[in-house]
């Protein structure tokens, strides 16, 4: 049996990682796990591309970052949305919905 | 903005790069630990869930590589370091990275400068809207050449076609700027009303020529040139509707074109005024002489071949309406061609020639560098070896390689602006009138980005390839099969090098050739110590009647003038560039359908042949007796004579020369003179005395043999004398239009000469180069040699057998690739034939010799090994 597909939908990463952010600041793994759950395990995300991405962002100013304490007590590097991030967000995600409600159609489209 | 934040990030974190190393490591190792804790929290040991977080998402080492590649700091990190290794290493040796610099800069400076000259030939449009719209129209005559039209024809043409918007035709013309400061000649172009029309161009100031003053004695106007508005008239804006005197003539400014302009078939003119012909009623008018260059504007998705179809229809079917002469009767049809081609044929094929050459001297110097990397590699084998074994990726060292080789293009690319900037000025100053289109603004930024461009690609070519050769040597075979093989390389590119600069030798040698035959070649008189004036009688008040007496009174009181020899006039100048021709007819041969034969016309004083050397070999030359009341005689040239009447005699019999003409009967036959140029065998000729021919021409040559070269202001003194109004012009030793009537050829010459010599110069250092690093390399064996009883002369003879047999592989090779080429160089040549066996043998010889010498050095080095020290080295 082939594993299902667990790699995030290409070119959707940002958008994910700003929404995700959106609700709080959290570090890698915390960004990483949320995605998980909140995809219902659909999506797994790797350190590499994850941390890539992640730098990438903060260089276009959609995030900042901040090293903090964890509730562990372990130095993390938390990321935030920015102004721009949430800009940003809001114009890719009405982008996807554009795109993905148009797929659906298309999909769904008899005859 | 987001790329520059970007790149102020990137470069930030560069400037920290260690601290956001250890930020990366931190973070992998928060995201792992978290993970690792994650595992355990749902029961695993510590132990598996390591090793589970592991198999998931990989090892930590390998995952921060792939984020920090991401990055575009680390690339630009990686390459700074290979800069800084091959800029350490090319201070480490200043000769080799000197003479590489020097030899690269030459030759990517001469490229540029020969594509920045033939660029506005071989790549540049007209710089007219719609060029391609634009053709040129020729007359065809009885031979199938090209001659200019008659403004009948044009008429007859401008009538009939359908096909165009708009015909136009224009002349030379060259007033003097008289009235100001210092009379000055001027290039310009007489034309039609609608020229600028056609080509699509407007002044940008003034509302231009007007069509109704294109008649006979209409209002003189003219247009100007942007550049010489600028220099003659300081961009006076107030310019227009002022009167300024030409010839002594009034004429009105109506226009400044727009700055660039230039009129493509005289590129020279600066500017124009109407032609102002007249109805072409009278057979014998102006009007019906060849000598008109005809443009026209197809109408939009007109095809050439639709115009050139409709043309020959109306040439074929003459019309009650548009009589025409015999002499131009059209039976031959016209020629059309795209203006585009039209303009650029006189420099094209030149253009080419030099194009070609600068591109194989660049090849050369490519190759050179190649080879001297290759060399300079093999030396340096042990330390890519060392590098290789601490684990440099081929890759990485491939890439090294090609850096060093960028460096030294880079730098080659600086020294090659430099020259070419310093260059350019001299080579422009030398290109020579007849090569008009030539010619640049100067080094502008597409020349310097074309000297970049060809610096990058010599870098790579002369890097890669024997970069990827010393790799894949070093990694295969670690040592003496990859140096083996690098020989090899490197003596197939001295090969090839040496075969290259042989073409290139071959060509100057062919041009050298042409040049030795042309200037042996008789050109029908002797320029001695003459000196030529073009005296301008356009201004002298009064009729012909005035004309014939000044001419007269100057020639009286150029000879009252002490150390004045001899003085002639002329209406033309042998190599001046005048050339004005007549049909001439045989008299009572009945002959009605067009000339018999198309002849210079000269009309000249008594003392013309005389002085300029011209002999007489029959009859008697024109004298002072034969006035404008005499009978009117002729001289013809000796070609002439036989064309017209064979063997049978030319004296007594009688010709027609232009129409209307009277009987002008022969009483001499003279030499022919080349006139239009060296290589041109148009000599047939007509001289009569300026009385007896049917105008007064106010425009002559005064050819005056001067005792001492000083007197020339006298000699001008003499004829403002008797008018000072008169303008004085291009006055210079006959000599030097000798000289200069092969400035084509010699141009071409002296740029391929430098070039071949600069190639000599490279494949001789190449071969050295590649032969030293070869004796280097065996002077184990050859110590074993000397050490077993060789002798030194057999050592030389070993090395230099090595060395010659390479060259003369090149030499072969290189004679067969110019006997193929040799095509190219067909319409410069003159006397010799592309397959000139002697030029191909002294070539030969001068390579072998040159290259004895660059195998010789080495081979004494050689010679010059001690055994017992050169094995102890080992």
């Amino acid at each position: 049996m082939d594993p299902l597909n667990t790699d995030v939908i290409q070119g959707t990463l940002d958008m994910i990682i700003l929404k995700t952010l959106s609700w709080a600041p959290l570090h890698g793994y915390g960004i990483a796990q949320r995605i998980e759950d909140v995809s219902g395990n659909v999506f797994k995300v790797n350190p590499g591309s994850l941390l890539t991405a992640l730098k990438r962002l903060e260089r276009s100013g959609l995030l900042d970052s901040a090293w903090k304490k964890t509730d562990n007590s372990r130095r993390a590097k938390y990321y935030s949305l920015t102004p721009a991030g949430q800009d940003r967000l809001e114009a890719d995600r009405r982008d996807w919905e554009r795109r993905s409600g148009a797929v659906t159609r298309l999909l769904a489209a008899e005859g | 903005m987001r790329f520059l934040r970007g790149l102020v990030q990137g470069l930030r974190d560069w400037r920290r790069s260690d601290r956001v190393d250890g930020e990366l490591v931190d973070e992998l190792d928060h995201f792992y630990a978290e993970a690792v804790d994650d595992l355990v929290r749902h029961g695993l040991s510590p132990d598996e869930a390591h090793r589970r977080v592991r198999q998931t998402y990989g090892d930590a080492l390998a995952v921060r590589e792939d984020v920090r590649a991401s990055l575009w700091e680390s690339a630009a990190h990686d390459l700074v370091a290979d800069l800084r290794l091959g800029a350490r290493r090319l201070r480490r040796s200043p000769g080799f990275t000197a003479i590489v610099t020097v030899v690269l800069g030459l030759g990517i400076g001469a490229a540029t400068v020969i594509v920045s000259v033939v660029r506005p030939v071989l790549f540049d449009g007209l710089g007219y809207p719609d060029a391609d719209r634009l053709i040129a129209i020729e007359d065809r005559s009885e031979t199938g050449e090209a001659d200019p039209v008659t403004y009948g024809s044009y008429l007859e043409l401008r009538e009939r076609s359908t096909l165009f918007d708009g015909v136009a035709v224009h002349r030379s013309w060259q007033p003097t700027l008289t009235g100001r400061a210092e009379p000055e000649r001027l290039e310009g172009e007489r034309v039609s009303a609608l020229f600028f029309d056609v080509l699509g161009v407007a002044p940008r100031m003034g509302p231009g020529l007007d069509p109704a003053e294109d008649r006979p004695s209409g209002v003189g106007q003219v247009v100007l040139s942007h550049d010489l508005w600028v220099r003659r008239f300081d961009s006076d804006p107030q310019v227009l509707n002022r009167t300024i005197e030409l010839d002594g003539t009034p004429y009105r400014v109506v226009g400044v074109m727009p700055a660039g302009f230039r009129s493509v078939l005289r590129t020279e003119a600066r500017l124009w005024t109407l032609l102002q012909y007249g109805s072409a009623a009278d057979f014998g008018g102006r009007e019906w002489g060849h000598h008109l260059g005809m443009v026209g504007r197809l109408r939009p998705g007109a095809e050439t071949s639709a115009a050139r179809s409709e043309l020959a229809e109306i040439a074929a079917r003459p019309i009650p309406e548009f009589p025409r002469p015999d002499w131009a009767a059209l039976q031959n049809g016209l020629i059309v061609t795209p203006l585009r081609s039209f303009a650029t044929a006189d420099g094209r094929g030149t253009g080419l020639v030099l194009l070609g050459a600068a591109a194989l001297l660049l090849i050369i110097a490519c190759v050179n560098l190649a080879v001297l990397l290759v060399s300079r590699g093999l030396r340096r084998g042990n330390e890519i070896a060392v590098r290789t074994a601490l684990g440099a990726g081929r890759g990485r060292l491939v890439r090294q390689l090609t850096v060093e080789s960028l460096l030294l293009a880079g730098l080659g690319g600086m020294v090659g602006v430099a020259v070419s900037t310093a260059g350019i000025d001299s080579v422009l100053a030398a290109i020579p009138a007849s090569l008009r289109g030539l010619g640049s603004a100067g080094i502008d930024a597409p020349s310097v980005s074309f000297a970049i461009g060809v610096a990058l690609v010599v870098g790579v070519a002369g890097g890669v390839i024997p970069a990827l050769a010393a790799s894949r040597g070093i990694s295969a075979a670690g040592g003496a099969r990859g140096t083996a093989r690098a020989h090899h390389l490197a003596e197939r590119l001295i090969v090839a090098e040496v075969a290259l600069a042989v073409v290139l030798l071959v060509g100057a040698g062919l041009l050298a050739r042409t040049m030795q035959h042309l200037l042996a070649e008789p050109y029908g008189f002797e320029p001695g110590g003459t000196i030529v004036m073009q005296v301008r009688a356009t201004s002298v008040p009064g009729g012909d009647e005035a004309v014939h007496q000044f001419w007269d009174r100057s020639v009286a009181a150029i000879r009252d003038v002490p150390g004045v020899r001899s003085v002639a006039t002329t209406t033309q100048l042998p190599l001046s560039g005048d050339l004005e021709m007549f049909g001439v007819v045989v008299h009572g041969t009945g002959r009605a359908d067009g000339a018999d034969a198309t002849v210079l016309r000269y009309s000249v004083s008594p003392d013309y042949h005389d002085l300029l050397g011209v002999p007489i070999r029959e009859g008697r030359t024109l004298d002072d007796t034969d006035r404008g009341d005499a009978p009117p005689v002729a001289v013809v040239s000796a070609s002439l004579a036989r064309s017209l009447f064979g063997g049978d005699g030319a004296l007594g019999r009688r010709i027609r020369v232009g129409a209307g003409s009277s009987a002008f009967t022969i009483v001499g036959v003279a030499d022919d003179v080349r006139q239009e140029s060296l290589a041109s065998d148009v000599t047939a000729a007509v001289y009569t005395t300026s009385p007896q021919w049917h105008w007064a021409d106010r425009v002559r040559w005064i050819a005056v043999d001067l005792a001492d070269p000083g007197l020339v202001a006298e000699v001008k003194r003499a004829v403002w004398s008797v008018d000072p109004n008169q303008s004085i012009i291009r006055v210079q030793p006959l000599e030097t239009l000798v000289r200069r009537s092969e400035a084509r050829r010699r141009f071409v010459l002296t740029l391929i000469g430098l070039f071949a010599g600069f190639a000599l110069i490279l494949s001789t250092l190449g071969l050295y180069g590649v032969l030293s690093s070869r004796v280097a390399e065996r002077r184990r064996e050859i110590g074993i040699r000397a050490a077993l009883g060789a002798t030194r002369p057999e050592i030389v003879r070993l090395v230099v057998r090595h060395g010659l047999g390479l060259s003369v592989l090149g030499i072969v090779i290189g004679i067969g690739a110019a006997m193929l080429s040799s095509g190219a160089l067909a319409s410069l040549l003159f006397g010799v034939t592309g397959l000139d066996p002697l030029t191909y043998a002294a070539v030969a010889v001068l390579f072998i010799s040159v290259a004895g010498f660059a195998c010789w050095v080495p081979a004494r080095r050689a010679a010059k090994v001690d055994p017992l020290q050169s094995l102890a080295t080992e």
